[in-house]
């Protein structure tokens, strides 16, 4: 058993150390630790938007409607202005952080890092001219943070010893969109907007491992970096349709970018130290969806979203090198999910300034790369024990429900100032905006 | 994926070929207030006629006045069609069709919680009928039980008053 042990010890020594060979383009996204916790999250910009649950798709009557839906813009009769600010706490849960027990009997003890980012998010200027209207402007797509580590543990699934190194990771990523819009009216009741433009990311990360729980050169195993930029286009097509004044229904289909930052793997001792770079695949998945918004009196609007997001383009192109001979790029898959956004906003005069309230919320589904291929296909030990590896590290994650609030304050018709909040597991996003209005 | 973005492209053609169909409802016309704060916008500019037709656009389509009414995004207008209405007239030299369209506004009854207007409608409309109108700006709303008193308050089209314009008035 002993010997049984340290030989399944050693396999997983080389397993690890192989793959940080041998991770061929596309992995890196998908199969180590910091990118399977990767969030998305596609929320429309504005705190008010964000206040209502993201619904934001049929309504869309402000400056950061060349996001939500450029269609909306239409709406706009004066040049507007509009800007977001966004705090972002991200909560990363590592499941495998350190262990009790035995080899034979043991219990994996999760932990929670949070990181935190703030950054101006969003800036749009609109100019209506007859029934065009044009926009230009800066979203941020994505800003994502998360450093973890873990003191090592015995592989989820094995009771022979087999063990997974510490590992000590950062991740930062950040994609700005900066684009225009055109958006039409078609008639009164019907419009179509168009945005599009570059997408920049850049691309900050590290996952070492180390033989021992002390982060340094002398015990280090592997190292996988990435520093890259990296760039792409994006499209937003909408169509806004008002059957009657108070009712309102949005369409909108978003097409992502697709990026290729080179990642470097270095190793230290299988044979030699050595280093290898090569490109990635990371796609930031596109959606689709219906929004239909109700107001039954001036001052009380309600709204819900639907929206498809295609997060099997994550294992688009999804290469395989750790174990090749073992596994299968189908043994990986991320299914397309469906959000489900509502929420409701109140306006209430006093004497000349409009106070807002806003609640809603949203259901986000579960994007994280899971092990669906089957670990027992063969008789083969290495087979298996390699398999059964990945279907320990890569399991599925679940749905999380995101609550969200807000108020604002209306001083003038010229001037808007919103805040909102977003609760959930898995972050806590704080929003301010400002529309100005000319 | 890609045949979801198909799709999705699909669905969009067909929704907007299948738009023709909907009735066109009151949406179809040009909003409120578009027509209205270009009319109001044209008498900033001093274009008195050409802010007629688009405050009587505007009444086609929301015929009622209406403080804080919705017009888009976050923004609110005090809606008040038949004041600027007068007004125009007023400086039409217009008189009775100012003072027609004054009384319309003092009917419905909201000019009174908007100061400002309502101090120059009252300046207005004395100069054109001679007769002060000595209504409260921001009447209360709370009625005693029973029946409005019929009071005389010296306005040409009274009986079509709300009733505590005549009450008040009465009082005063």
């Amino acid at each position: 058993m002993q010997t049984n042990s340290r030989i399944s010890l050693t396999f997983a020594l080389a397993l690890w150390v192989a793959s940080c060979v041998l991770l061929p383009a596309g992995w890196a996204q998908t199969n180590t630790e910091n990118f399977a916790q990767f969030r998305f999250n596609f929320n429309n910009p504005g705190a008010r938007a964000t206040g209502i649950g993201g619904a934001f798709m049929s309504i869309a009557d402000d400056a950061t409607a060349s996001e939500a839906n450029p269609a909306g813009l239409t709406t706009l009769l004066r040049p507007e202005i509009s800007l977001e600010g966004k705090a972002i706490q991200f909560i990363t849960h590592v499941d495998n952080f350190s262990q009790t027990g035995t080899a034979a009997n043991f219990t994996l003890n999760p932990r929670d890092f949070k990181s935190a980012v703030v950054s101006p998010s969003f800036v749009s200027v609109v100019f209506p001219v007859r029934r065009f209207t044009f926009a230009v402007f800066r979203h941020e797509l994505m800003n994502f943070e998360s450093n973890f580590y873990t003191n090592g543990t015995f592989a989820p699934g094995f009771t022979d010893g087999s063990f997974l190194f510490p590992a000590n990771s950062s991740t930062r990523i950040h994609v700005d969109n900066y684009g225009g819009t055109v958006a039409y009216k078609v008639r009164e009741s019907f419009s179509v907007g168009v945005s599009g433009g570059v997408s920049l990311m850049n691309m900050k990360s590290s996952i070492a491992r180390y033989f021992l729980a002390v982060f340094n050169d002398g015990s280090l195993a592997n190292i996988a970096t990435i520093d890259d930029n990296s760039t792409d286009f994006f499209l937003n097509v909408g169509l806004l349709y008002r059957p009657v004044e108070n009712l309102s229904i949005g369409l909108t289909y978003k097409r992502r970018p697709s990026f290729s930052p080179k990642q470097t793997y270095r190793f230290t001792s299988f044979p030699t130290d050595s280093s290898r770079t090569a490109p990635i695949n990371f796609n930031v998945p596109s959606s689709y969806g219906i929004g239909i918004s109700y107001r039954p009196t001036d001052v009380l609007t309600f709204a819900v979203d639907v929206v498809r997001v295609g997060y099997s383009s994550l294992t688009k192109n999804f290469a395989l090198t750790l174990s090749q001979p073992y596994l299968n790029s189908g043994d990986f898959a991320v299914d397309d999910g469906f959000e489900f956004h509502g929420g409701a906003e109140y306006v209430l005069f006093l004497k000349t300034v409009g106070i807002v309230f806003r609640g809603g919320g949203y259901l986000e589904p579960d994007n994280r790369i899971r092990w669906v291929g089957n670990v027992n296909d063969s008789t083969d030990p290495d087979r298996i024990f390699a398999r059964k590896i990945m279907q320990g590290l890569f399991q599925s994650g679940k749905s999380y429900a995101h609550g969200t609030f807000g108020a604002g304050c209306i001083f003038s018709n010229n001037v808007q100032f919103d805040v909102a909040g977003d609760l959930s597991s898995v972050s806590n996003t704080v929003v301010g905006s400002l529309v100005i209005r000319f | 994926m890609r045949r979801s973005i198909t799709g999705t492209i699909l669905g969009f053609l067909c929704a907007a070929a299948a738009l023709p169909a909907f009735p066109a409802g009151a949406s179809a016309q040009t909003p409120w207030y578009v027509s209205y704060e270009r009319g109001v916008s044209a008498q900033e500019q001093g274009d008195w006629k050409g802010s007629v037709s688009l405050l009587r656009e505007a009444i086609a389509v929301k015929e009622a006045p209406k403080l804080k009414a919705k017009t888009y995004g976050l923004r609110f207008v005090n809606y008040l069609p038949y004041y600027h209405l007068g007004e125009a007239y007023y400086h039409l030299r217009e008189t009775q069709k100012a003072v027609e369209n004054y009384d319309i506004c003092l009917k419905y009854g909201e000019i009174q919680e908007s100061p400002e207007e309502f101090a120059v409608l009252q300046s207005h409309r004395g100069e054109l009928t001679g007769e002060p109108l000595s209504i409260p700006a921001a009447s209360p709303r709370t009625a005693p039980a029973g029946e409005s008193p019929e009071a005389a308050v010296g306005l040409p089209s009274g009986g079509g008053l709300p009733w505590y314009v005549n009450y008040e008035t009465g009082l005063a």
